[in-house]
């Protein structure tokens, strides 16, 4: 049977151990919203203010693909990208160049998210314990993506309830940014499966 | 939905699902006796591709699929081809079989910057 894998995000909680393990399926396009609170609804409250001067965050998403049905043999080779566009001047997408560990057993690598409600998220390089880098979201594109890790045993998914790491994603505003609601971006899981 | 079948020498066959409908694992092919890869339509039931093998081929196959988050939406293709060693050279013949419109692409091996083409992770039989 062909594996089925779910694009879940983790919130809510204390750090090692996530309040909610949200999938995504569950959510109204978009699915995910960058925002300034930690939670999964898909509306307009808690947006991100257009600094005077300065950066101000959305607080950081960490998610990740979860097996709900499982493979014969394994899922791996695992990659996230962009569309390349982006949401225009003054406001960037980071991802993490690290992976914080997730599997089916373990949360260690979750840190709930940050900041002052309504104002701005904790830039998640300085305040998430498993980061020490970022790059631009939409520089991984189909043809350059990014590859996502793995913990599980073997470095494959082969259970139900397996996982990979943690993908960790947040939004930042400068003051040349525009107001309002941005047009959806999208983004695309890929993995190999035998 | 594509579904594989193995066919060896002597013509005895190794499907994905057996009759009753227990799935048989790719690891459980006989790579020995292997001449035969075949891709059926599970729906109608139709030879989508056939891939004649020797033991000097190494069978590789998955099936890679592109999640789009906020739609839902999944495409899937189908890998299956074959590495050879030829000397001290690795040659390759990849067909990619894009389920939504049916089409098959053939490479002379994996392609590390395409969108669809970049390599799998090698399984210790398929090398």
């Amino acid at each position: 049977m062909a594996a089925v894998m779910d694009v879940y995000f983790d919130f809510g909680g204390t750090d090692g151990s996530p309040g909610t393990e949200q999938d995504t399926d569950a959510l109204g396009p978009p699915r995910l919203r960058f925002k300034t609170a930690d939670d999964a609804t898909i509306d307009t409250n808690n947006p991100i203010p257009i600094p005077a001067a300065g950066t101000k965050y959305s607080y950081w998403k960490q998610i990740y693909l979860y097996c709900g049905t499982a493979p014969s043999t394994k899922v791996d080779n695992v990659k996230l990208y962009s569309d390349g566009g982006g949401f225009g001047t003054g406001i960037t997408v980071k991802v993490g160049d690290q992976f914080p560990v997730k599997t089916n057993a373990l949360d260690t690598g979750y840190e709930v998210a940050t900041g002052t409600p309504g104002d701005t998220g904790d830039e998640m390089v300085a305040a998430h314990a498993d980061l020490s880098a970022s790059t631009d979201l939409f520089t991984f594109t189909s043809g350059s993506p990014l590859s996502v890790s793995i913990s599980e045993a073997g470095s494959i998914i082969d259970a139900i309830g397996e996982t990979t790491n943690y993908v960790v994603m947040q939004m930042e505003v400068l003051s040349t940014a525009g107001s309002g609601d941005l047009t959806d971006e999208t983004l695309t899981f890929k993995y190999d499966e035998v | 939905m594509l579904t594989w079948v193995a066919v060896y020498n002597g013509d005895d066959i190794l499907p994905q699902y057996n009759e009753d409908g227990i799935e048989n694992k790719y690891g459980d092919i006989d790579r020995d006796r292997l001449e035969r890869f075949i891709l059926i339509d599970s729906e109608t039931k139709g030879v989508k591709l056939v891939l004649n093998l020797d033991p000097s081929k190494m069978l590789i196959y998955r099936r890679r699929t592109a999640i789009d988050i906020q739609s839902k939406k999944k495409e899937v293709v189908y890998i299956v081809g074959y590495q050879e060693r030829i000397g001290d050279i690795a040659r390759q013949c990849i067909n990619f079989i894009f389920e939504s419109t049916g089409h098959i692409e053939v490479t002379d091996g994996f392609k590390e910057n395409h969108s669809w083409f970049y390599p799998v992770i090698f399984l210790p039989y398929e090398v």
